[in-house]
């Protein structure tokens, strides 16, 4: 039914005169991270600052709010010590560790493959 | 200064002035000139002094300027009033001069400048009466922690003015204008479709909290933990979470229709409408706002290309959906090793020919992809069908009804691809190993068959375990029992332990469900297809066949004692144990794993102990001869202090099994 509907082509790259655009993979990401709000994690920048807190929110950029933060290494970065809340931008991110139990797993991989689908079905059809 | 203290001011000593008395005494003065002198000179205070850090007034007389109007000290009356009249009057005057000028475009801060007095007077003239005098405020908080009344003058002074600084940009955007702005910023996150994009985390919530249905239900309970998480949180407050707000109008909008705005924000009012009813009004109300922002957006979808004018060529508004190309690839029909769907269907046509598809390898590499891609493809069909019913509450009931029709439809589609992918329906001689043993060979492959089961008929699910019965020794589980049973290395062994593990909680159960309902004549039929096509003997090492096997002997057991059995079959089963049994025999003490651990061989001793219980009581005799040891053994391990006490209790309830089909118990032994 709603193989029906689409006429997307096969990458999420796609050509620019596709009638029908069709969700990308981003918005995977995108609804894990709001799983994970209030949980704790640590954000690694690309800066190489770590960053421990709890997920306050997350965006479509993956831009996420933390709070109740704490420096992972202090002594290197000391100008963050009043800091309690921040809002790091998606695209400096590099690592973002998270503790498993809050992630399942066989429904990651479901959700992964919804993603895909759309893209794969009309290369067989 | 040059200017003595007798004389007058000669030269004066900073250059910018003396550059100025030069420039007018050379006659460069003219009208423009000292217009703009005057504007840029002209700090709108007249002939008063220029107060702003003049604290002395506050330090010496005890008092702001707002207290001094109109008492005693007002030395020039209404010394606030009076100055506000005063800045009006300047900035009227310059609104003529830039008016006398010939029109132009203005700038912002002209703009501003044109709006803000028509805005400024009013606000300003509200704000500035005192909230409450000192000693009222010293009642109603005790606890304020302040030293004394000039303090908290001087505070709630520089508290007044910052909010007049900030009053002065209030309502400069109309409500249209907000509108467009969210419209704008809505429209890049609706969707048309929230359950597939939002997948993920719609089922994880289902699963993990909200229990209750999608629907007003779910936005009630979303939004008692969202208000939860933003009280605990940074102080929010009253604040409502725009995206999250979004999420349920989306939800709302796409679940249950514009009834469900309304039904939410009255079910919300119910529990703790006293304690939280702005809080839950002012959500209600935002939640309309959002929605109606929503459908707007939604009735014009913005097209990801727009031909301005003027320009060449077209605009693209990148959004998160569709993200800037980066590289164009074209996708050709390329055959080679991949897997090509005419070769599938060439190969079930052909049973008999199996290896006859053009350009078809059969190399180990391509079996292998051709297998991994029949996986996910059952995986897509499962996922299809599980959507479907989900979607099964919402479809019309009524079979004649073309919805149910179509649904119908495109389920049983799903499941007849499901089943072909599996394979198990293919004539077992022919390839080897299987393609159902193949498909069983990844875990991916073990993991999706108890949900697939789910939904296939009772047919389908004998033909499943007839297949796994008759090619159960070339099961990749049973191949590791045969084998290498504790060596090798440790990872691999590891990893043997998980697939066995995997196979009998996720493979196993389905068929063992079916075996557990099924009648005698089947469970004969299965076991004889058991003993004919497996090494019985040496497939009895490993645990799913035990485990099989146990289920198998323990339904013929339940099924013998029951009234109205056929005594064709009853005879039957008793020969196919005899036949089982005879073929175990001497082999019995390999049942048991090597004792990793105390508690391992729990399955053995319930196969034993099935065993035992269609047993005559020579072969009762036989059995507890080959498995002696292993069960003096297990007792005396119990006995010993060597394991905790829970541990023992389970040991000895283990050998019990065994021991009680007999008719014994483990008391009885003595040690």
């Amino acid at each position: 039914m709603k193989e029906a509907q689409q006429q997307k082509t096969e990458y999420y790259i796609h050509d620019a005169l596709a009638s029908d655009i069709q969700d990308s993979d981003a918005m995977l990401f995108y609804s894990f991270f709001k799983t994970q709000v209030g949980q704790q994690v640590t954000v690694e920048l690309k800066n190489d600052l770590a960053i421990q807190g709890v997920v306050e929110s997350v965006d479509q950029f993956l831009n996420i709010k933390l709070r109740d933060i704490r420096v992972v290494d202090p002594e290197r970065y000391p100008h963050m010590l009043s800091v309690k809340n921040c809002f790091i931008r998606g695209s400096v991110v590099r690592y973002v560790q998270l503790s498993p139990a809050t992630v399942d797993t066989a429904l990651l991989q479901d959700a992964a493959r919804r993603e895909a689908q759309p893209v794969a079905a009309p290369a067989r059809a | 200064m040059s200017s003595s203290f007798f004389g007058g001011a000669g030269l004066p000593d900073d250059p910018i002035a003396r550059a100025r008395e030069a420039y007018r005494a050379a006659g460069g003065g003219n009208e423009l000139d000292t217009m703009l002198e005057s504007m840029a000179l002209n700090d709108g205070l007249g002939d008063q002094l220029n107060e702003d850090r003049d604290t002395f007034n506050d330090e010496t007389f005890d008092a702001a300027a707002g207290d001094i109007a109109g008492t005693d000290f007002d030395f020039f009356q209404s010394t606030h009033a009076q100055q506000q009249v005063q800045q009006q009057q300047v900035r009227q005057q310059q609104e003529q001069q830039q008016q006398a000028a010939p029109r132009k475009i203005m700038t912002l801060a002209e703009l501003e400048a044109q709006l803000i007095p028509q805005r400024y007077t009013p606000a300003a003239a509200a704000a500035v009466s005192p909230a409450a005098s000192v000693p009222e405020l010293a009642k109603q908080y005790p606890g304020l922690a302040r030293a004394d009344p000039e303090t908290i003058a001087r505070r709630r002074a520089a508290r007044l003015q910052k909010q007049e600084a900030l009053a002065r940009y209030d309502n400069l955007m109309s409500q249209r204008d907000k509108e467009h702005i969210a419209g704008i910023q809505v429209s890049q996150l609706i969707t048309d479709d929230p359950a597939a994009e939002d997948f993920y985390c719609h089922m994880f919530e289902l699963s993990r909290g909200a229990v209750a249905m999608p629907g007003p239900v779910h936005q009630q309970q979303h939004q008692q933990q969202q208000q939860q998480q933003q009280q605990q949180g940074s102080g929010l407050g009253d604040v409502p979470d725009v995206a999250g707000a979004v999420r349920k109008a989306l939800a709302q909008a796409s679940a249950a229709g514009p009834g469900a705005a309304a039904a939410a924000a009255a079910a919300d009012q119910g529990p703790g409408r006293s304690r939280r009813s702005n809080t839950q009004s002012s959500m209600a109300r935002m939640q309309q706002q959002v929605q109606r922002i929503v459908n707007e957006a939604r009735r014009r979808p913005k097209a990801p290309h727009a031909a301005l004018e003027g320009a060449l060529g077209r605009v693209s508004a990148n959004s998160v959906r569709n993200p800037k190309q980066a590289i164009q690839v074209q996708r050709g029909r390329s055959g080679s090793a991949a897997y090509d769907p005419r070769q599938q269907q060439q190969q079930q046509q052909s049973p008999c020919d199996p290896g006859a598809g053009p350009g078809d390898s059969r190399s180990p590499a391509t079996e292998r992809r051709k297998t991994l891609r029949a996986i996910e493809n059952v995986h897509t069909a499962v996922l299809r069908m599980e959507q479907l019913i989900r979607e099964q509450a919402h479809v019309a009931q009524d079979p004649e009804h073309p919805a149910a029709q179509n649904w119908l439809r495109a389920y049983a589609e799903a499941k007849e691809s499901a089943w072909a992918e599996l394979g198990a329906s293919q004539p077992i001689m022919n390839t080897y190993p299987h393609p159902l043993v193949r498909f069983l060979g990844f875990s991916k492959g073990k993991r999706i068959v108890p949900r697939l089961a789910r939904h296939l008929s009772i047919d389908q699910v004998l033909a499943l375990t007839t297949t796994i019965i008759a090619n159960f020794e070339s099961l990749d589980v049973c191949r590791f029992g045969g084998f290498s049973r504790g060596a090798g290395p440790a990872a691999t062994v590891q990893q043997q332990h998980e697939e066995t593990e995997l196979f009998v909680r996720a493979v196993l159960p389905p068929a063992l469900a079916f075996l557990s309902e099924a009648s005698l004549e089947i469970v004969n039929c299965l076991l004889a297809l058991f003993i004919e096509r497996n090494n019985v003997a040496w497939v009895v090492r490993t645990r799913p066949a035990l485990v099989l096997l146990t289920v198998a002997l323990g339904r013929t057991a339940a099924l013998k004692l029951a009234p109205g059995e056929d005594q064709q079959a009853i005879y039957q089963a008793g020969e196919l144990y005899s036949h089982l049994f005879a073929t175990l025999q001497g082999s019995l003490a390999a049942v048991f794993p090597p004792p990793a651990s105390p508690l391992d061989g729990a399955y053995a001793w319930q196969f034993l102990a099935a065993l035992a219980l269609g047993a005559s009581p020579e072969r009762q005799h036989a059995l507890v001869a080959e498995v002696r040891e292993q069960v003096l053994q297990a007792i005396q391990a119990a006995n010993s202090g060597r394991f905790p006490a829970d541990v023992s209790a389970a040991i000895t309830a283990n050998v019990n099994l065994f021991l009680n089909a007999l008719g014994l118990d483990a008391s009885q032994i003595p040690t």
